[in-house]
């Protein structure tokens, strides 16, 4: 690919103006909504509308005294961290034979794997609901549940990055362990395990924020117990209540910007590693 | 059969793909032994399977007078230098060589010992701490000299290690390959496309295609003496004439072109046969007679000819229709210039005139000249 | 020493060994499926499981309540039946082309649909006006399932008649997500174009940028737009104090209109990524070749750009469209009664006033028939246009 820096050949120079003022309003539209939502957070009002009424930290103090958000958060937190868990480990261990040996009939098992990630989740939601309630042995409800649903879908996310880049580590680097002596387990562990240490990082991060921000089939199957997106959209169903989700709210974003950008760094600490491979 | 390798009857199929096909080979301690053949066929598999990586099909492979035919890598005492290296990028030149003693749990005084020991030798002291990403492709190869030499295996063997250097690189690599191998009397298993490599550093070559060994002698017997026809063409450059034989002299086979003209082949053949006989470009001589009657010698004209710095090659047509490649060096005793259309004698000696056996024309693939010998040699016979 | 094996057949291996494993890195079968083990058994209990009883719900032969008798009472399946499905695909097509207004039978609107289709992929073949025809099939196919603003409100030229309730749902379903995917591909072009070609070395930090809300939570990001497009809203509070209006502009919340606006807004920036990494394939050589060959910038850019990146636009648009169809969130938030999906009667089946598992298993399985068979017939595009998830 020319890397090049002339833009002749691509578009004119008037088109490119056009497309930087395009590409400024679509980014100004794009975060709009986060700065709006920061900005109410502070609002000394009882409904998120205009003209602000003030600004105040009050909502702040009291979100953090409800004892239903922090257990909210605390139950969305210890779902995620179980469902990323799992879902990486379990990812971790498919991606491996996937890339590596032959398995008989990968193509099925790559399409089983893959198809939770288009499968509706109102429709995934409804399934687990109709399983873990009349299904057989009836468990019933509750967070388990939950983390062990967004195990499902977290898994295709993890597999899709871990597994292209254990396809990509040089098969020979293997063979060179072997050669050396090392057995299957000491190839993975000092060949293998510390050349996508910073995919399996980001595999975790990508299925913890997807877990932490899920709400569809969290709801269909929470019960006394909701994690933090269920009860924020019931809340955001009644206005009135809205002005004291919005600063977790605000928190949250916050959190999830650090974590996207974290586990971009991080995967590309590790490219970086990898040069002149 | 023994020696310190041995292949018996070793063949290697992937599904209906025979890749390597009933291969006996025996290497000796402390030889600088190379496969030669051209891409597919056969000499890398063959590699894998003396390491261990694949297992063979049919056949037995023994390791130091041991059958390791179905013992995994690790198990077996030879190391392996890959294809661009395969250093493992997260450690350090320190970290990449001592791994393997590590890994069989030698005493860490052993180990720093040894891997120093091994990193002189490969003169690379002073970049223990580096990664191989740090370090130029010459200096990566050495490394990953060092990384097998290190666990003092019982052969070393190498997969096209100086595929990915340049010319320049390459010639100096090879020198001290072969210092390297003499200096620690370890057996080298050298595999390579590349004929002039084999040629230059091993104590003998196996040239193989198509999964078979076409021949397996010293570096000299195999350019002067080739089997096969594919030996021939894929060993420098050669010229292979069909020589039917029209009378036997005093163990030569001689075929009467026309009147003072033939071509002499040592060989008992009885008259009436056809042989096909190589000659080697440089030892034709064009200067005017004077070798013998037992000597070939043919006329023809200079239909080509290419200045290569060194020599000069000279395309003539002979008058059977057959096409013969001289080399001329450029010395001072070449006062004449040829020209093309100049008509001219060629001469040599009947002892440079080879018999070999197959019935294939020389593989398109094989030499790496693209001013190869005319491949089609048949025009007097259908005539 | 060497023997030169003169026949060229080689001896037939043995087949006591052909079982045997030919590779010695160090992985046996056991392991590998040992490996692959605990996936398998998280995706049979935990998916294959559940379809499998929404299966057995949809054609009666699980119900919800515990006996017969009150499954009578409330209006479940006892046995196996089809007919909950026939009550779902009961259908009759309205066309509703502005001012003409008629009933089609359904099959000839399929075999119109068909021949369509098949226009729209072998006519590339045809020479000259071969692409017209395609693009010309393409916009014929595509046309009945936009919405276009009309009023306050939305229309689409072809409607499902009353009768069949759920259907008609479904397709506006299916409209709403189409238009929202097609402004959303054609949004996300240009920003990728510019991120490609324009920005330099700095272009996949900007991509990140472009891509960051997307990870950020989507419940945050609908409500968000609540407060701009409400009756107290950014907008119309804007709108209203610098005297633009009186009354606020009530479609802008609560109707189909704000559905399709958040959906195209929450899947922009994530689509932003195939359509990307399909430009970055362009070898800009090749546009060079072709202007130095005469062509200008818009003709390099139709016959050169388009057919490389067109997989990867064909996966952007399906990578909105597929989620979008089964919307659940989104309409309730801010769809009010006009803007209701079927994702939305589907839950409602479960967990809302309809509570008819049994018909809500049916819609389930419709909805992921018609998804699954839109991925497959579709997954080449998909893994084009995937590699950069």
């Amino acid at each position: 690919m020319a890397r090049d820096s002339s833009t002749f050949v691509v578009i004119s120079p008037w088109g490119k103006r056009l497309l930087a003022a395009f590409f400024v309003i679509f980014l100004v539209v794009l975060y709009l909504p986060t700065v709006l939502l920061i900005i109410f957070s502070f609002n000394n009002g009882t409904v998120a509308a205009f003209p602000l009424e003030g600004l105040t930290t009050k909502y702040y103090g009291l979100a953090f005294q409800s004892e239903e958000i922090r257990k909210a958060l605390s139950a969305s937190f210890w779902v995620g961290l179980g469902a990323a868990f799992f879902a990486t480990l379990i990812a971790l261990m498919a991606s491996y034979p996937l890339a590596r040996r032959n398995v008989r009939g990968k193509a099925l098992i790559s399409a089983l794997m893959l198809v939770p990630l288009v499968v509706p989740t109102v429709v995934l939601g409804v399934a687990l609901l109709i399983l873990f309630q009349r299904g057989p042995g009836q468990i019933g409800l509750g967070l388990m549940r939950i983390m062990l649903a967004h195990i499902v879908i977290a898994i295709p996310f993890a597999v899709l990055i871990l597994l292209p880049r254990i396809a990509s580590i040089d098969r020979r680097l293997e063979e060179a362990a072997y050669d050396l002596g090392a057995s299957g387990l000491q190839t993975f562990r000092f060949v293998m395990l510390p050349l996508i240490v910073p995919s399996i990082v980001s595999a975790f991060l990508i299925s913890f924020v997807f877990s932490i921000d899920e709400v569809v089939i969290a709801s269909f199957l929470s019960s006394e117990q909701v994690t933090y997106p269920v009860y924020l959209y019931s809340g955001l169903k009644f206005p009135e209540k809205t002005q004291t989700l919005i600063p977790v709210a605000t928190i949250m974003i916050v959190i999830s910007f650090a974590l996207a950008f974290g586990a971009e760094a991080i995967r590309r600490y590790g490219d970086r590693r990898l040069v002149g491979k | 059969m023994d020696g310190h390798i041995v292949l018996e009857g070793v063949t290697k199929a992937f599904g209906e793909n025979v890749v390597v096909n009933n291969v006996d080979l025996s290497i000796g301690e402390g030889e600088f032994f190379s496969m030669l053949g051209p891409s597919g066929c056969g000499k890398t598999t063959t590699l894998r399977m003396i390491a261990g990586f694949e297992v063979p099909t049919e056949g037995t492979i023994i390791l130091t007078g041991t059958d390791v035919t179905h013992v995994p890598p690790a198990k077996r005492n030879v190391n392996m230098v890959f294809q661009a290296y395969a250093l493992f990028p997260h450690m350090t030149v320190q970290e990449n060589v001592e791994f393997g003693l590590r890994i069989k749990r030698v005493k860490r005084d052993e180990v720093r010992a040894r891997t120093a020991e091994a990193i002189e030798s490969v003169q690379l002291e002073g970049f223990e701490a580096r990664k191989p990403a740090q370090l130029s492709g010459g200096q990566q190869q050495r490394v990953a000299l060092a990384r097998a030499l290190v666990n003092r295996p019982a052969a070393l063997l190498l997969d096209e290690p100086l595929g990915a250097l340049d010319m320049k690189l390459r010639k100096e690599m090879q020198h001290e390959l072969k210092a390297i191998q003499v200096r620690t009397g370890t057996t080298f298993v050298y595999v390579t496309h590349d004929q002039e490599e084999a040629l230059t550093m091993s104590d003998r070559i196996a040239v193989i295609n198509d999964g078979i060994v076409e021949q397996c002698a010293g570096p000299r017997e195999i350019y002067e003496h080739p089997s096969t026809a594919f030996v021939a063409g894929f060993i420098g450059t050669s010229n292979i004439v069909n020589l039917r034989v029209d009378r036997s002299v005093d163990g030569n086979a001689v075929m009467d072109v026309s009147e003072g003209n033939r071509i002499v082949a040592k060989s008992d053949t009885k008259a009436g046969e056809t042989l096909r006989v190589t000659v080697r470009p440089e030892k034709i001589h064009l200067s005017a007679g004077g070798l013998g009657d037992d000597a070939s010698m043919v006329g023809g004209r200079i239909s080509d000819v290419v200045y290569l710095g060194s020599m000069t090659q000279i395309m003539v047509d002979l008058a059977t229709g057959d096409s013969l490649t001289v080399h001329r060096l450029n010395d001072e005793a070449t006062t004449t210039e040829a020209k093309v259309g100049d008509t001219v004698t060629l001469h040599w000696a009947a002892a440079n005139s080879f018999v070999i056996k197959g019935v294939s024309t020389i593989a398109e693939s094989g030499g790496d000249s693209a001013l190869d010998a005319p491949d089609n040699h048949n025009g007097r016979q259908e005539t | 020493m060497a023997t030169i094996a003169e026949t060229p057949t080689p001896p037939a291996p043995k087949r006591r060994r052909s079982r045997r494993e030919t590779r010695n890195d160090g992985g046996s079968a056991v392991s590998t499926y040992g490996l692959l083990a605990p996936m398998l058994i998280v995706l049979g209990i935990l998916f294959l499981a559940p379809l499998y009883y929404i299966f057995l719900f949809s054609v009666g032969l699980k119900r919800f309540s515990p006996t017969d008798a009150l499954a009578s009472l409330n209006g479940e399946l006892n046995a196996f039946s089809t007919e909950l499905w026939t009550k779902l695909i009961s259908v009759d097509v309205t066309v509703l082309i502005p001012g003409l207004n008629f009933d089609v039978p359904v099959l000839v609107v399929g075999i119109v649909f068909v021949v369509l289709l098949i226009t729209a992929v072998t006519a590339g073949r045809i020479p000259e006006y071969g692409s017209w025809i395609v693009g010309v099939a393409f916009v014929l196919l595509l046309a009945p399932f936009l919405t276009f603003p009309a009023g306050n409100n939305l229309l689409r030229l072809v409607e499902f008649s009353s009768e069949g309730q759920y259907m008609r749902l479904f397709f506006k379903s299916v409209s709403m997500a189409m238009t929202s995917s097609v402004v959303a591909v054609l949004i996300a072009i240009p920003v990728a174009y510019f991120l490609a070609f324009c920005v330099g070395k700095s272009k996949y930090t900007w991509l990140l940028i472009v891509i960051a809300p997307f990870l950020t939570s989507y419940l945050l990001r609908v409500f968000a737009w609540k407060v701009i497009l409400g009756d107290q809203g950014l907008i119309n509070s804007g709108l209203t104090t610098i005297g633009l209006i009186d009354e606020p502009l009530t479609f802008l919340i609560y109707s189909q209109f704000t559905v399709i606006i958040v959906l195209t807004y929450a899947w922009v920036p994530f689509i932003c990524l195939p359509i990307f990494l399909s430009f970055e394939t362009i070898d800009r050589r090749l546009l060079e070749a072709a202007m130095d060959l005469g062509a200008t910038r818009m003709q390099a850019f139709r016959k050169i750009s388009l057919p490389i990146i067109a997989p990867g636009i064909v996966a952007a648009f399906l990578f909105v469209f597929i989620p979008s169809i089964g919307e659940y969130i989104t309409p309730t938030l801010v769809g009010g009664t006009q803007g209701t999906m079927y994702g939305q009667s589907l839950a409602n089946q479960f967990v809302g006033g309809a509570f008819n598992w049994q018909f809500g298993s049916v819609m389930s399985l419709f909805l992921l028939g018609i998804v699954l068979l839109l991925t497959f017939t579709t997954s080449r595009f998909l893994r084009a246009g995937g590699g950069g998830l």
